[in-house]
């Protein structure tokens, strides 16, 4: 199999959110497929362009496979999880102000000639360095799940789960869906968000259904 | 351009027609591919997208299952079959065509046979 077919199915698997089970069903096929079509005297391209691109192939291969859509209590333990990596990440940066903000006052104690020098370059900078710390971190955490999700359809917590994230058609979600699906921290909503989930076919939150994008199990 | 009617009479008849192929013996993806356009023409030039996920649908339910197997040359192909349930199926489908068809060509004045 030459690199550029293998590079054509490694894009169209890519483009795929599916269970194990599925996806790989779905690889062995077109594998099988090109093999076949080779031995058959058919050139990998024109094969390729009758495909169509990854992206094309990849929906109308998923076109018919069921989703099986994940429940509440697995969800939430998923999001539990996540929320817990993201507080002890939290708290250890906040360990790491209060010593140093007891390292200041210490030094600051051993400056007891003139208290001002405690503003020396170094204790500058690593205020600024501590805030600039902060900000990221926040951003991190707030960012935590757009990333994970947009590149890899989980974060830690659903990988544990056994879940993944994807469009409603079972394709791979971009950085947009990722984003729209969590502009429900910025509403304080999560429980009306949440109880969605129990009333809707596809077990989508609110906001599940303004990005259309649905959970589903790894199986 | 595909016509309008052409689609949609493919789309809800592929079922059978892939289904009844199998009934003949069993093919691998490719094969199918091949076959369907040897015996239908430029209407039956199938894309994998069309074809496989029909193929899913129908593994899915049980109609049809797919086996592994190495021929004397060596390369594994993968063979779909059909079940018992599917031959069930086969024979339901392929007696709704008959009435269908009978029942369409009969309402457009093409009767073939004379019934009564």
């Amino acid at each position: 199999m030459n690199k550029k077919v293998d590079a054509y199915i490694q894009e169209v698997l890519r483009n795929i959110q599916a269970p194990i089970e599925k996806k790989k069903r779905i690889e062995a096929d077109i594998r099988a497929h090109f093999l076949e079509a080779e031995a058959m005297g058919e050139q990998a391209e024109t094969v390729i362009s009758r495909m169509g691109t990854p992206y094309e192939l990849a929906e109308e291969m998923m076109s018919q496979v069921e989703l099986a859509y994940a429940g509440f209590w697995r969800r939430l333990a998923a999001f539990s999880l996540d929320a817990l990596i993201i507080a002890v990440v939290a708290g250890l940066y906040l360990i790491f102000l209060i010593v140093l903000g007891a390292v200041t006052i210490i030094e600051s104690k051993n400056c007891a000639t003139d208290p001002s020098m405690i503003w020396n370059t170094k204790n500058l900078l690593v205020m600024i360095w501590a805030i600039l710390g902060g900000i990221a971190a926040s951003g991190a955490a707030l960012l935590y799940f757009p990333i994970l999700e947009a590149r890899f359809g989980k974060t830690w917590g659903k990988k544990v789960m056994g879940l993944l994230v994807a469009k409603e058609n079972g394709l791979s979600i971009g950085y947009k869906e990722a984003i729209l699906r969590r502009l429900s921290f910025f509403f304080n909503v999560f429980w009306l968000d949440a109880l969605f989930l129990f009333f809707t076919e596809k077990r989508q939150r609110a906001f599940d259904i303004i990005a259309k994008t649905v959970v589903i199990k790894e199986q | 351009m595909e016509k309008t009617l052409e689609r949609e009479l493919k789309r809800g008849t592929l079922e059978l027609i892939i289904l009844n192929l199998l009934a003949e013996r069993q093919m691998y993806g490719y094969e199918l591919i091949t076959t369907l356009e040897q015996r239908g023409g430029s209407l039956f030039q199938l894309k994998e997208g069309t074809l496989y996920p029909i193929l899913y649908r129908q593994e899915d339910a049980g109609y049809i299952e797919a086996r592994w197997e190495t021929a004397d040359r060596g390369m594994p192909r993968k063979y779909y079959s059909l079940t018992e349930s599917g031959a069930r199926r086969l024979a339901m489908l392929m007696a709704e065509w008959d009435e269908f068809s009978a029942t369409i060509d009969r309402l457009l004045g093409k009767e073939k046979d004379n019934r009564e």
